[in-house]
């Protein structure tokens, strides 16, 4: 019989399993084949074997590795330690054979060779090593170009879209955008001394591929602010080629109602667009985005720790986000000097805007308030202005 | 200010134009926390120093700032605060408001398991407790007397700047009931180095046994 009987049975789902992973790993690394052991305690017991945590990381830096023992060393002596190295990733995950077979062989030396590709943050993810090998692993990884990535109460590594590498709707160059950050911010990545985490994504559109909406304390997200780009020739052919139901499939869907369609001519009004992407989506060849492109900037986006989750709402409605990016880095600065100062410990730059409110943020960051700072659009404007109630 | 600036007048112990230029900004207090990260063994201690006068001349809250260093000091942050420990004992020392709540977790790094057994011990990270337990021997001995009994122990630890910074400690405390322990490390030649003043120096563990049994039989005379 199998020593693992319970995790067994993740192997014969539908889905590729991570158990099966480990065993072919565990032929030939020890930590696997205890991991395996772990996991089936933990199974069994029904409650993890992990502890909560534990400090652990390479001099110079303050993050960037994930200390993780097991509470039976005795048991299963070669997961005691079971370390979490984060790589910070190229922008947009372009790797080439030779950059990730040096990372798995780097693991495969160091560590437990299991992999996660890759983090919730962006970074590639090397799961399972001991406190013995840490320094090594760095000055490895330094040596051949690479460094870690974020974590902590530190700016996380930056992530982004393809954007203009592959996308032909990236309203700006997000992964230069996103290499610029990460140089600029090399301090603030390392160096964790923020009240807590703070995320960069990025997005060349508003589809959003990377969900910085959800997933960042600041997301960029691609706009422009003319019309949307409309080849009436190619509509025409959409039109003919019956794939698309015009009336049906995109005016009728459209959420803010501004297309109409005479069955010959697609008019929109773009003063209403709320750049949902679903015509452009629905008929890449016949509209794209407009001419005057740049960036909306929200904030606030954050998964469920100390508060609830939440969204990232609009600051910005509109930023040209063109190299060296001053403008967008001196927002950065005056965010960062306030949430530091009046940021209470672990609380999120979302979590502050709501217990102070954003009509406060807005002006202690020096930015005018406008309708378009936005929690959703088409509803919840979060500032009430002066003028307004003086009519009243 | 940027990380240059700020390193290079600490490394030149121009202290008072230091401390204007965090005073200056609040975002450069920010810049000095992360000097407590540098590879720079004399950076971060320079940096720990500049926290203590910051706190010394008042005018800047440091206790939001001391909370975070604590917080790093957590096994549950994926943070390593290096030089945390040292941070807020020096704070405490030249003001003990803003630390009041932190200091005794920092003194007590060394009965913590996450930091001291062996299966997760974390030798910068205690010596750092232990070094912030020597620094306010002298100013606070009510406060960092009870931590007398687990520096003895840690005189037989394998890591050198354990020891060595043990026996400092002790030898600050004037802590009579050492002198067994510290009399076994006379011929312990493993040097360290050690932040005293704003000076780091190397010296063996033998000679920092040696100064503390000599401080403590001059407290005993």
């Amino acid at each position: 019989m199998s020593d693992t009987p319970m995790i067994d049975q993740l192997e014969t789902g539908p889905w590729p399993s991570f158990i099966k992973d480990i065993k072919r790993m565990a032929a030939k690394n020890a930590m696997c084949k205890d991991l395996l052991g772990l996991l089936e305690m933990s199974y069994k017991d029904k409650k993890t074997h992990w502890k909560h945590g534990g400090i652990v990381g390479v001099r110079g830096y303050g993050g960037g590795i994930i200390g993780r023992y097991s509470d039976s060393p005795e048991k299963f002596p070669n997961v005691s330690h079971f370390h979490t190295v984060r790589v910070n990733q190229p922008s947009a995950w372009f790797y080439n054979t030779g950059a990730l077979r040096y990372l798995c062989d780097l693991w495969e030396k160091h560590g437990s060779g299991l992999t996660n590709l890759h983090g919730s943050t962006g970074d590639f993810i090397m799961l399972g090593t001991t406190t013995d090998h840490l320094e090594d692993i760095f000055t490895d990884l330094s040596e051949h170009g690479w460094d870690l990535g974020g974590s902590g109460s530190d700016v996380r590594t930056p992530s982004c879209c393809n954007g203009m590498a592959r996308c032909e709707f990236a309203c700006y160059d997000t992964m230069n955008l996103c290499y610029d950050l990460t140089n600029e911010y090399q301090d603030e990545l390392h160096r964790p001394a923020f009240p807590y985490k703070f995320k960069f994504k990025m997005s060349g559109c508003p589809n959003d591929c990377v969900a910085s909406i959800a997933r960042s304390d600041c997301s960029i997200i691609g706009t422009w602010r003319d019309d949307i780009q409309q080849d009436n020739a190619a509509i025409t052919e959409y039109a003919k080629g019956g794939k698309v139901d015009i009336a049906n499939d995109v005016v009728a869907k459209c959420p803010t109602g501004c297309m109409s369609w005479d069955g010959s001519k697609l008019s929109i009004d773009n003063k209403n667009c709320n750049r949902c992407m679903h015509c452009i989506n629905v008929m890449p060849k016949a509209l794209r985005p407009g001419k005057d492109k740049g960036a909306m900037i929200l904030l606030g986006a954050k998964a469920p720790i100390v508060q609830g989750a939440l969204l990232s709402s609009v600051l910005v409605p509109f930023i040209k986000m063109e190299p060296p990016y001053e403008e967008f880095k001196d927002l950065i600065r005056r965010i960062w000097e306030f949430w530091d100062e009046h940021g209470e410990n672990r609380e999120r730059i979302g979590e502050m805007i709501v217990r102070i409110g954003k009509g406060n943020f807005v002006e202690e960051v020096g930015l005018e308030p406008t309708p378009a700072m936005i929690k959703e659009p088409r509803s919840n404007p979060y500032i009430f202005y002066e003028e307004y109630f003086d009519e009243e | 200010m940027d990380r240059e600036t700020l390193s290079e007048l600490l490394l030149a112990r121009k202290y008072q134009e230091a401390m204007d230029l965090v005073k200056k900004r609040h975002g450069n207090l920010r810049i000095l926390l992360g000097l407590l990260y540098s590879e720079e063994e004399l950076l971060r201690w320079r940096a720990v120093t500049l926290l203590g006068l910051v706190a010394a001349e008042g005018s800047t809250d440091l206790a939001p700032a001391v909370r975070r260093l604590l917080w790093f000091l957590n096994e549950e942050s994926s943070t390593v605060g290096w030089c945390s420990a040292q941070a807020i004992a020096e704070i405490y020392r030249n003001n003990p408001g803003m630390a009041r709540d932190a200091i005794r977790a920092v003194l007590h790094l060394s009965d913590d398991e996450e930091v001291s057994l062996p299966a997760n011990r974390n030798t910068p990270i205690l010596a750092g407790s232990v070094w912030a337990i020597g620094a306010l021997a002298e100013d606070e001995p009510a406060l960092v007397s009870e931590m007398g009994p687990a520096l003895v122990k840690f005189l037989e630890d394998p890591e050198p700047v354990i020891r060595g910074f043990s026996a400092w400690a002790l030898g600050r405390m004037r802590f009579a009931a050492a002198k067994e322990g510290l009399g076994k490390l006379t011929g312990d030649e493993a040097v360290i180095s050690l932040y005293e003043g704003d000076a780091l120096t190397n010296i063996s563990v033998a000679r920092a046994a040696g100064d503390a049994l000599e401080k403590i039989r001059k407290n005993d005379e």
